[in-house]
């Protein structure tokens, strides 16, 4: 028998000199902003080669590395060297841990230093396989190990430094701490107060108008109801401040509607009615397709065994349709709820005096310079979103599942009762006509001189975008396609590991993945300037920090859409993929990829969108040097240039549903050529 | 292959256990599978049939107890390095291929050279009466063609095992009696062991060398299928497989390996399995198809017809007599139509009377 054998375990000893290589090309430690960066040339000051004896554990853990790459090596037996490479790449990540965590804080580390713990990350995961820790080969321990990593750098370290941020005074932990900051802050009570008055009736009125066009698109006789669809989905791909920039010239002091139809002046709408009317018009539609989700799987049969049994069609509705509708109610108004708090878009235009919790924490960080302050607010904000979140989730979220089965509803449809349907269909026209005519104020306000005021026609605006935005706008669309790919397929990865994969941890993996979603911008925003500021992990000022923003940010909706489809794949699928001798990772790009493709597409759109149109966190996170769309739209809106503004906004429009009009159009020349087999809610989720 | 071989087991189960958190769904199964023998999972939906199979293929773990392949532990081996191949009860076929890219699949893993799959292929979509059909997708075939090429699609890799789940419980009644037949054909022909899991017993019967009972999550019995429908070793086997009238009757003695019963008005002598203890009462089976109905002799056991069904080969009755309600299948209808409420006579055919313990 050989000793040494090399044919056995080569992704074991051919990875261990990749790692040595890659440790030579890359600054193990950084400046300032170049975390990311590779060595540059003739400069070797930040190799590791050069920090060797500096560093007493870095010698034992490129020790370790060494003896994992001999490892691979030697022809041992497979339960001895899972054992040995799980001992040894263990205590690399642990000791790389303590050194870099407990042991020096201060040293900023760069891209050569994550290179060196991920490979241990990676050796620890196949040995987990190799043991049969975790059921799946190395790819899906991998990929399992790594995200688990990268959600603890990226979400829990930035929420873990805004509580030390105001649970620790001169290194002592004093939690009672955050009561001192919010009780000496005098506007704690009112911010509060108004935040929680404006969530709700937000979240009240999101809930019912989405449930109107839900069951008008769903039920109703109304011939022309798929035009309404259109105008129910248009704020999803809205940047933010337009509504609020329509809203001003609607309603505002000089506003079209009160000033030229009603004749009065008045500033009513800055506060309360102004950020309600926003908000309610920018999530209704998020209410709107969760409800037609609802309406839309539920079995029809249910409605005609209740007519079979006597019933009529007012009183189907109401003893079969409404309970069967009950929690994605609930489900629509949490989720309006947990949105309304965390806008910051909305409040910080229309907000006059009613400040609220996301634009405080703004104001006492970019205002005052408190971070401590800031901290205390982001963690009130954080635990009313989170409670939301976890209501949401293990509440209602579960109730709602068992209702929407799996049996897709046939074609055939039963109509709503007439009086009810006639209602609905004129309320829904009513709010499509407010829509549009917000939107049309939007979209001229950009074509004159000063609205209300100075209303000849003018190409100003437009021009002045070239010379003062055109900038951002393309950093803007690098940064958004950059991410949008990236999110998907991290998204798209969670949802496929959580789904089909039982492993040690998976509660936490999937909430932590899913958390974001509750995250408020703001405080997302803060949490990455307070963690990423300062050694170990230096990214602010870069483009990275935006990007990795946009990809944490953004994954729960890759998650969700990719759960969505992997639930309609029968998982024999992959098994029998497997069983055919595929391994793991040909079974997910043979296999499961290619019949999620609209699934894929739907979440990189979306996550195209999202990154376009962020806000709340990005805010903190932009430098001179990487402006974004949004951040300049700010800027310019309160610099007065509200025509600037409105010109740059329906340029952003324009940009978006040009990519969703592609990315449809790619999407059914697939379905046509008979390469995929879609189903009606896979269209119905593409079409977001 | 030597005769040797012939009966080593190819697959061995040794005290296989599996838990799914408080489910217990299967408990210490232990199954020899010798080499080339088709061996039949039967059981009521629940027991743990499909479970067994999944732990063969690698899909699942088993929470205890080892698996071999070939004298191998295999218990542990990644279900893609196993060579064991799966029949999947949707067929999986995977939807985003046409017939000729769903075959090819395990080869291209296996990275045969393009030239010699293309022929493989062909070559087994002919054997199979399907070809030409490459081209199709999966949703353009029949049933029964969908059934074939999940079938073939596994034998082109000429696994060691072949699995299959209910392969035909998405068929109707007369493509089903067919494509057992052409699985049994081609599972002789290629000598192939296979493992295949059905809760129909009429299928069971006609497909296996064995057949495996199963009930709540442990084996009833292992035997042939005449063994089993002949020699039940419990009463849930006996009423299991086929359909079996269970009789309580006094035991009168034991006598030159067989033992004297009494039930009703007859004194009979029937096999046993187990010699059962003196002076007890016993459970005796007796098969519909045994049992002799007659309005008019005014012998033997007294009944009345309590449902009487005209079923074309035979007439089928439930009679009410002192023993108890007794199925009866009556193949010749010597006596006529017996209608509802019609006093008969009934007697049984004693060879084939059995004694369960
Ligand atoms: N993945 C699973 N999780 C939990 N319980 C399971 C799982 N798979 C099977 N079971 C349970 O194990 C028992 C046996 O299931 P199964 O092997 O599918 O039965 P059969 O194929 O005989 O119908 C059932 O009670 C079933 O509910
Ligand atoms: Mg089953």
């Amino acid at each position: 028998m050989k000793f040494i054998d090399l044919a056995r375990e080569k992704a074991i000893w051919a990875g261990g000199l990749v790692v040595f290589l890659l440790l030579t090309f890359f600054p193990f430690t950084a400046t300032k902003g170049m975390a990311l960066a590779l060595l540059k040339q003739g400069d070797f000051s930040h190799s590791i080669w050069n920090q060797l004896g500096e560093l007493p554990l870095l010698n034992l853990l490129l020790l370790l590395l060494l003896l994992i790459t001999i490892l691979g090596l030697l022809n041992l037996g497979k339960r001895l060297r899972g054992k040995l490479l799980f001992a040894l790449s263990l205590s690399g990540a642990l000791l790389f841990t303590i050194q870099f965590v407990l042991l020096t804080p201060e040293i900023k580390l760069g891209m050569g230093s994550f290179i060196l713990f991920f490979s241990f990350l990676l050796f620890l995961a196949r040995s987990l396989s190799r043991l049969g820790l975790i059921r799946g080969d190395a790819f899906v321990s991998g990929s399992i190990l790594s995200i688990a990593a990268l959600l603890v750098i990226f979400i829990i370290y930035p929420l873990l430094v805004i509580l030390t941020k105001s649970f620790i005074v001169e290194r002592a932990f004093k939690p009672a701490n955050i009561f001192t900051v919010l009780i000496a802050y005098p506007s704690t009570w009112r911010i509060m107060k108004n935040s929680l008055l404006m969530a709700s009736t937000v979240g009240v009125f999101s809930t019912a108008i989405g449930l109107a066009f839900a069951l008008v698109i769903e039920r109703s006789r109304f011939r022309f109801k798929r035009f309404l669809h259109g105008f129910s989905l248009l704020p999803i791909i809205t940047p933010p401040f337009v509504i609020g920039l329509a809203i001003i010239f609607m309603f505002g002091r000089m506003g079209f509607f009160t000033n030229k139809v009603l004749g009065i002046r008045s500033s009513f709408i800055f506060g309360y009615p102004g950020i309600v009317l926003a908000q309610t018009l920018c999530f209704a539609p998020i209410a709107f397709l969760i409800l037609s989700g609802v309406i839309h799987s539920m079995d029809t049969a249910l409605e005609e065994a209740s007519y079979t049994l006597g019933a009529n069609r007012w009183r189907s509705f109401r003893t079969i349709i409404w309970p069967l509708m009950r929690p994605g109610i609930a489900n629509a108004f949490l989720l309006s709820v947990i949105e309304s708090l965390a806008d910051f878009a909305n409040p910080i235009l229309l907000g006059g005096d009613f400040d609220v919790l996301a634009t405080s924490i703004y104001l006492a960080i970019i205002g005052r310079y408190d971070e401590v302050l800031a901290a205390s607010l982001g963690i009130v904000l954080l635990s009313v979103t989170l409670t939301t979140f976890v209501v949401q989730r293990y509440w209602v979220g579960k109730r709602s599942y068992v209702t929407i089965t799996g049996k897709p509803s046939r074609f055939a449809t039963l109509p709503l009762p007439k009086g009810l349907d006639y209602s609905l269909v004129g309320f829904t026209l009513l709010w499509a006509a407010l829509t549009i005519a917000l939107y049309g104020s939007v979209f001229l306000g950009g074509f004159v001189k000063l609205w209300g005021i100075n209303n000849t026609f003018t190409l100003m605006h437009y021009k002045r975008f070239l010379s003062d935005g055109f900038g951002s706008y393309i950093t803007t669309l690098q940064l958004a396609a950059i991410s949008a790919p990236l999110t998907a397929v991290l998204g798209l990865l969670i949802a496929y590991l959580v789904s089909r994969y039982r492993f040690f941890g998976r509660q936490p993996f999937e909430f932590t993945s899913m958390l974001s979603f509750a995250i408020p911008g703001t405080v997302i925003g803060i949490g990455y300037v307070m963690a990423f500021n300062t050694a170990p992990l230096v990214f602010t000022g870069t483009a990275a920090i935006l990007v990795i923003c946009f990809v944490f940010r953004n994954m729960p909706v890759g998650i969700r859409s990719g759960m969505a489809a992997l639930q309609q794949i029968d998982p024999a699928l992959e098994e029998a993929s497997i069983t055919l001798g595929a391994s793991n990772l040909r079974t997910f790009s043979k296999v499961v990829l290619p019949l999620i493709r609209p699934a894929i597409l739907s979440g990189l759109i979306f996550s195209f969108v999202r990154a376009m149109t962020a806000i709340s966190a990005v805010i903190f996170l932009v430098t001179a040097r990487t402006k974004l769309a949004t951040t300049v739209i700010l800027g310019r809106i309160e610099a007065g240039k509200l025509g600037l503004a409105t010109a740059y906004c329906t340029i952003l429009i324009i940009t978006m549903a040009a990519a969703i009009v592609l990315m449809n159009i790619i999407v059914k020349r697939m379905v046509k050529t008979g390469k995929m087999h879609v189903s009606g809610e896979e269209m119905e989720a593409v079409k977001i | 292959m030597s005769n040797d071989k012939m009966e080593t087991s190819e697959l061995k189960l040794e005290n296989i256990s599996k838990r799914f958190g408080k489910v217990t769904a299967i408990d210490q199964v232990s199954l020899d599978i010798p080499h080339g023998k088709l061996i039949t999972l039967l059981g009521p939906s629940g027991c743990g049939k499909t479970t067994i199979l999944r732990i063969i293929a690698g899909l699942e773990i088993p929470t205890s107890g080892h698996v071999f392949l070939g004298g191998e532990d295999i218990t542990e081996l990644p279900p893609n390095e196993r060579k064991i191949s799966m029949v999947f009860q949707s067929y999986a076929l995977f939807p985003h291929m046409n017939v000729y890219e769903n075959i090819a699949y395990g080869l291209r893993v296996m990275h045969w050279p393009e030239q010699k799959i293309r022929e493989t292929v062909r070559e087994s979509l002919k054997m199979a009466g399907m070809g030409g059909l490459e081209k199709r997708g999966p949703s353009e075939l029949s049933g029964g063609q969908q059934q074939r090429v999940a079938v073939t699609r596994s034998l082109v890799l000429q696994p060691k095992v072949l699995l299959f789940d209910e392969p035909l419980s998405n068929l109707d009644a007369k493509l089903r009696k067919r494509m057992r037949g052409e699985i049994r054909n081609l599972q002789r022909d290629l000598g192939i062991t296979s493992v295949y899991v059905t809760h129909d017993q009429s299928e069971a019967l006609a497909i296996s060398d064995q057949i495996v009972v199963m009930a709540n999550a442990v084996i009833s019995q292992v035997g042939g299928p005449t063994e089993l429908y002949k020699k039940p070793a419990n009463s849930f086997v006996a009423d299991f497989i086929g359909e079996a009238n269970i009789v309580e009757a006094e035991l009168v003695g034991i006598e030159g390996g067989k033992a004297r019963v009494k039930v009703g008005p007859f004194k009979l002598s029937v096999h046993y399995r187990q010699e059962p203890d003196k002076g007890s009462r016993v459970k005796l089976m007796i098969r519909p198809e045994d049992i002799h109905i007659d309005p008019t002799v005014k012998k033997g056991l007294r009944g009345v017809v309590k449902y009487a069904m005209y079923e074309g080969a035979t007439n089928d009755y439930t009679v009410e007599t002192e023993v108890g309600e007794l199925s009866i299948s009556d193949y010749k209808s010597e006596g006529g139509f017996c209608e509802r409420g019609t006093e008969v006579f009934l007697s049984f055919r004693e060879e084939n009377v059995f004694l369960i313990n």
